[in-house]
């Protein structure tokens, strides 16, 4: 049996150790990845076509944003597990629009980076001290052999 | 002292644990392609100069063309067609002297594309001129160079200015 004077001197242990995963609950686990945006928006209208060429390109700054925290070395990478973009409200011939189409943009280096179906990495690091963010410019290479309609594509992220 | 070991083994299954697996999100992209259509033309003016030894002599008929003197450029992306439709019913009339208006027929002039027939307007309807696929003026069939061809006779067409508008329209189909 416990005498009492154990159970004080166990007691400030104790209370310290169940309560690191207590504490842990309230703050996400290292490293953490968070989306600032998780829907681009990509708007491509009439005026944005080369009446010559027929060639659009839309540029949607930092048309995705998101907020790494790491407390260690971390990679980020990215991809397109859907070859094309799935369409909807088009309107007379179906077009089959490539994800290789759209690219990033990586505001710190200028950097392409095309989605594919592998992954392709975008971004590390080391400690970020607290929460840092990324930032990509979206860009849509569209022409005229696009049907008019909506067309979506998810992208994957993965941290580690 | 058992309980101190057994709460520190837990401790340290939570602290050092397992690696933590990778994190995956997803984004969804959405992109809206609007309907394109525009239609560009290098010249809004179409002349023809009759002169007396245009006519036949035994006739008196006269027939004029006057090639690619409009070139359209289109920019779609949907099939398209473009059709023409005059103005009016009769061309209207500026006499030289003092005659009176032939009334002269929209239907005296006509248009083609490429090497096909030539199509008398309608007076009071449109006229398909040519389709074509998507895609900007340099896709092929995406640039129309059209011919005109009017017919005059003297029996009918007093000297003067004839003058005809003709509206092109560009639609998806």
């Amino acid at each position: 049996m416990t005498s009492p004077t154990q159970f004080c001197r166990l007691t400030p242990l104790a209370l310290a150790l169940a309560l690191a995963p207590l504490c842990a609950l309230g703050n996400p686990p290292l490293p953490n990845l968070q989306l600032v945006t998780s829907v681009v928006s990509i708007n491509v209208p009439a005026t944005a076509f080369n009446k010559s060429s027929g060639v659009a390109l839309v540029t949607v700054s930092r048309g995705l944003v998101l907020q790494v925290t790491a407390d260690a070395s971390w990679k980020l990478q990215l991809r397109a597990p859907d070859p094309v973009f799935s369409v909807t409200g088009q309107k007379g011939t179906p077009t089959q629009k490539s994800v290789s189409d759209m690219s990033l943009r990586n505001t710190s280096g200028g950097q392409l980076i095309i989605p594919s179906a592998s992954f392709v990495q975008i971004g590390n690091g080391g400690n970020t001290h607290g929460p840092q963010e990324l930032s990509f410019d979206v860009l849509l290479n569209a022409t005229t052999a696009d049907s008019p309609g909506l067309y979506t594509t998810t992208l994957e992220l993965g941290f580690r | 002292m058992k309980i101190k070991l057994l709460i520190l083994c837990c401790a340290a299954s939570v602290l050092i644990g397992s690696p933590l697996p990778a994190q995956t999100q997803q984004v969804t992209v959405s992109a809206t392609i609007a309907s394109t259509l525009a239609l560009t033309v290098n010249t809004n003016s179409v002349t023809f100069a009759f002169v007396a030894a245009d006519y036949s002599a035994t006739t008196g008929l006269a027939v004029k063309t006057n090639l690619a003197a409009t070139t359209f450029g289109v920019t779609s992306n949907t099939s398209w067609k473009l059709t023409v439709q005059p103005g009016g019913p009769a061309f209207t009339y500026t006499p030289t002297g003092t005659q009176t208006d032939p009334v002269k027929s929209a239907n005296q002039l006509a248009v083609r594309t490429g090497a096909g027939a030539y199509l008398p307007l309608a007076p009071a309807a449109s006229l398909t001129v040519v389709t074509g696929n998507r895609g900007g003026s340099c896709t092929t069939g995406n640039t129309v160079p059209v011919d005109y061809q009017m017919s005059s006779n003297l029996a009918t067409d007093p000297p003067g200015t004839y003058l005809l508008t003709l509206t092109y329209t560009l639609a998806s189909q």
